[in-house]
């Protein structure tokens, strides 16, 4: 069903990452990435698995959680695996016709695939730890503060997409069992034919979402929106100790890694 | 000939935290050529219910049969049973895609296979049924339409695939007086004069009274009542409880009575009401 | 000291469609509403009502004529934003109006965008949302509510911005009885206890029975105005138009034919028993 998809889902909790201004969030993420991209060898990757796992840990959500938000991406995971496993060039450890794995080539292979992992984990964590909202503030100031033009802009589309998504994933539903109910048939057929069986399920749906879109604006008018300027914001955000705490602790993390790479 | 369910539950998203029974132990009958209303608040299952009826939802427990043949069978044919049973969804209108009214009409028909010609026959005859001229309407876009149009073009549709069973789910939501009024007579004459059986779902009880023969009522996932609107009414207290309200003259009768005027209850429409206060009056009220 | 809140003098709106050409909507329509009144407009679709209502708040303009909002004219641009915080409007679908992922941060949207301090603004929020008896939900996310709640939380939002007028263009028109209810109690209340302005914009009969006046709208003019009990006693005209006649009303006219003596003016099964058993 397609109710069970979970874009940017909130679990609430008061764990310490959860208590993160969602500013630090975004930044150390990044400090993370740039780390993760870094590390290049045994020692550096287990720092970073170390890190992850002690992120994890605090944020107080349970590893279950995770590894179902990593399900969909199994099959590229798996993918970049066998691609690094078996194409790159090297020290022969196991051969089976024309296949064979090189010593190289299985290093590389946990490696990327172990990159892949952490950066999802990483941050589907941001979104499960964040609400909506305190997500797309923390992107407005990040991006205004890079004087990122229409940082206001891109915010409020964040937050109405986020709004509308289960809107329109539950009109999804009923367009197409409306259609089924004509004797539409949205499962057999070839590619083609599957595409063109799209067409009475996605020409509503645009028209639904236009529809949609035009009395949401004026809604907003009539709200008295008219852009980012003189606008107040009912939750104000603010950084304390604990955010400082986790920049030092990230900026700590970054300077191991870079350690690790050039100096191990 | 009929379409009937027997201890069907249906449970949303079974073993996770958000499990909901929508549906529990239901077991009815629609027959061929009856006129069955379908009352309940928003959540009481009755939408969960009619999608049964065509098999765009399973039953989690139980069986559904249409015209005697259980439709979770692996060599039934989904699609037949969809042109056996045709429903019309809230809001139909939202399902509107194509070009024109003919092509949009048209859109069951030619799901169902049939021959060019034989499309266009049932096309004319789906939007004489509801009362849409074929050489006026049929090459204009259904967008421009008015909202009552929209959903008339929406509901011959569905009757282009020539049911036998027609369901509608709150078809005259949204609209007003005018546009309520002739949608109901439209359905009316579906029952009467094209010999439809129709299963008619509504939150509105005034507008189910004077129309079905039969009424079940549903609350939390239950048939509550499956009787005549009349027997239905008469329960007026249960019904209050379950926050669902009688006609408004069938509550005025009740209170005539209590009063000690010697009336009939069992009153659904003005007319019925006249005649029994007139007859109280003329008979000498008592004054209570 | 009765204070006009809102003027209309001789307003006229045209539209214009691919298919037919020019199409005038409002022909002429003049009203004027009092300060704490509430008045409840009726029509059928395309009668002209619903772009009356977008004329309040200044989200459509005079082609001619005028309308006044305590005392500004809706033409002055530089005034719409002052027009649209006393003029709170509430919208027919309640999916399509609210922005936020919660409640509370919906209802705090309007205050936002007026740049109220955040103090203020929290203020604002926890009143209105116990004023439409909402704030338990305050952290849920819309689409989990029901149609009813939906727009109760759309009014609370409007609250929020301390208007004069509530505006509601046809808020009950996509809910079920029970969510009708909720919303007519709840506009009801905040006439009667905060004394806000209200239009009411429906079809459906019964919501006027408790109005101080009704308006009924046809072909963009205005052919019927009075209160409810007067409105409802023409019966006849009524049903002309194609209007829906409270039951007890149109009982009570029948019965008159018969020679009944009771008023033709009943509204409610508890004046038609007490006009039946004197």
């Amino acid at each position: 069903m397609l109710k069970d998809i979970t874009i940017g889902q909130y679990i609430p909790g008061n764990s310490a990452i959860h208590q993160l201004d969602p500013r630090t969030k975004i930044i150390t993420l990044v400090l993370y990435m740039v780390g993760l991209f870094l590390v290049n060898n045994v020692t550096g990757y287990a720092v970073v698995t170390g890190f992850t796992l002690a992120v994890i840990l605090l944020s107080g959500i349970s590893l279950k959680i995770i590894l179902k938000g990593l399900k969909p991406l199994l099959f590229i995971i798996v993918l970049t695996l066998g691609l690094h496993l078996f194409m790159t060039s090297g020290e022969i450890i196991w051969q089976w016709g024309f296949l064979k794995i090189t010593s190289q080539g299985l290093r590389q292979g946990i490696f990327m695939a172990l990159r892949l992992i952490f950066l999802v984990t990483i941050t589907s964590l941001l979104t499960l730890t964040t609400t909506p909202i305190a997500l797309t503030d923390g992107i407005e100031k990040v991006l205004k503060a890079l004087f990122i033009p229409a940082a206001h802009e891109l915010a409020m589309m964040m937050t109405i997409a986020l709004r509308f998504i289960p809107t329109l994933i539950e009109e999804t539903e009923k367009i197409m069992k409306a259609q089924m109910a004509r004797g539409a048939d949205f499962d057999t057929g070839g590619l083609l034919a599957r595409a063109k069986s799209l067409i009475p399920l996605l020409v509503p749906l645009f028209l639904s979402s236009f529809r949609r879109a035009d009395e949401l604006a004026m809604a907003m008018e009539a709200r008295c929106y008219r852009g980012g300027e003189n606008r107040t914001r009912l939750k104000q955000l603010l950084m304390g100790t604990r955010d400082y705490f986790a920049f030092g602790i990230t900026g700590l993390f970054l300077a191991i890694t870079i350690v690790t790479r050039y100096m191990v | 000939m009929s379409i009937t369910l027997h201890e069907v539950y249906h449970t949303y998203q079974p073993n996770t935290p958000f499990e909901y029974h929508a549906l529990k132990n239901i077991s009815l009958e629609i027959k061929e050529g009856e006129f069955v209303g379908i009352i309940g608040h928003t959540g009481s299952g009755k939408s969960t219910l009619v999608q049964h009826f065509n098999g765009l939802l399973k039953a989690t427990q139980g069986r559904v049969l249409i015209d005697g043949v259980d439709i979770s069978g692996k060599e039934v044919k989904l699609k037949e049973i969809r042109q056996k049973v045709g429903l019309v969804f809230q809001y139909p209108e939202h399902q509107l895609f194509e070009e024109t009214v003919a092509a949009d009409i048209a859109f069951g028909p030619k799901n169902l296979g049939l021959s060019p010609d034989k499309i266009v026959k049932r096309v004319k005859k789906a939007m004489a049924m509801v009362k849409l001229d074929y050489e006026r309407y049929k090459d204009s876009s259904p967008f421009v339409l008015s909202g009552g149009e929209k959903r008339r073009v929406a509901i011959a549709g569905v009757l282009a695939m020539e049911p036998k069973y027609l369901v509608l789910d709150e078809p005259t939501a949204g609209l007003d007086p005018k546009g309520r009024d002739e949608i109901l007579a439209q359905i009316a004459d579906l029952h009467r004069e094209a010999g439809l059986t129709v299963v008619l779902v509504s939150h509105s009880m005034d507008d189910v009274a004077r129309l079905a023969s039969r009424l079940i009522v549903m609350h939390q996932g239950e048939v509550v009542y499956n009787n005549h609107p009349r027997q239905v009414f008469s329960e007026n207290n249960r019904l209050k409880n379950i926050g669902l309200d009688i006609p408004t003259v069938t509550k005025l009768m009740i209170a005539l009575k209590e009063k000690g005027w010697p009336v009939r209850t069992d009153i659904l429409t003005i007319e019925e009401a006249k005649g029994e206060i007139l007859k109280a009056v003329k008979g000498g009220k008592p004054h209570a | 000291m009765v204070k006009e809140m809102i003027v209309i003098e001789n307003l006229v709106h045209k539209y214009r469609t691919p298919q037919s050409g020019e199409f005038a909507a409002l022909k002429g329509v003049s009203l004027q509403i009092a300060k704490g009144e509430f008045v409840v407009v009726i029509g059928h679709n395309g009668s002209g009502k619903s772009t009356l209502a977008k004329h309040l708040n200044a989200l459509l303009l005079p082609h001619s004529g005028r309308v006044l909002v305590n005392g500004i004219d809706t033409r002055e641009k530089e005034r719409m934003w002052e027009i649209r915080q006393q003029v709170g409007m509430v919208f027919q679908n309640p999916d399509n109006q609210l922005i936020a992922t919660t409640v509370e941060e919906d209802v705090a949207f309007g205050p936002e965008n007026l740049g109220i301090p955040p103090v203020e603004i929290r203020r604002r929020v926890d009143e209105a949302m116990n004023s439409v008896g909402m704030s338990q939900y305050k952290t849920k996310a819309p689409h989990l509510l029901s149609g009813g709640q939906k727009q109760r939380v759309a009014i609370a939002g409007i609250v929020a911005m301390r208007p004069q007028v509530l505006v509601l263009d046809e808020p009950t028109a996509m809910l079920d009885p029970v969510g009708r209810a909720e919303v007519m109690e709840t506009v009801f209340r905040l006439n009667r206890e905060e004394g806000l302005t209200v239009v009411h914009i429906t079809h459906f009969m019964e919501e006027a029975a408790h109005a101080h006046r009704v308006i009924v709208m046809e072909e963009g003019q205005i052919v019927m105005e009075g209160s409810p009990r007067e409105i409802f006693a023409q019966v006849d005209r009524l049903k002309e138009l194609r209007l829906d006649v409270p039951a007890m009303t149109e009982l009570s006219a029948t019965l008159r034919k018969e020679g009944v003596k009771i008023s033709p003016d009943i509204l409610t099964v508890e004046e038609m028993v007490v006009a039946l058993c004197p």
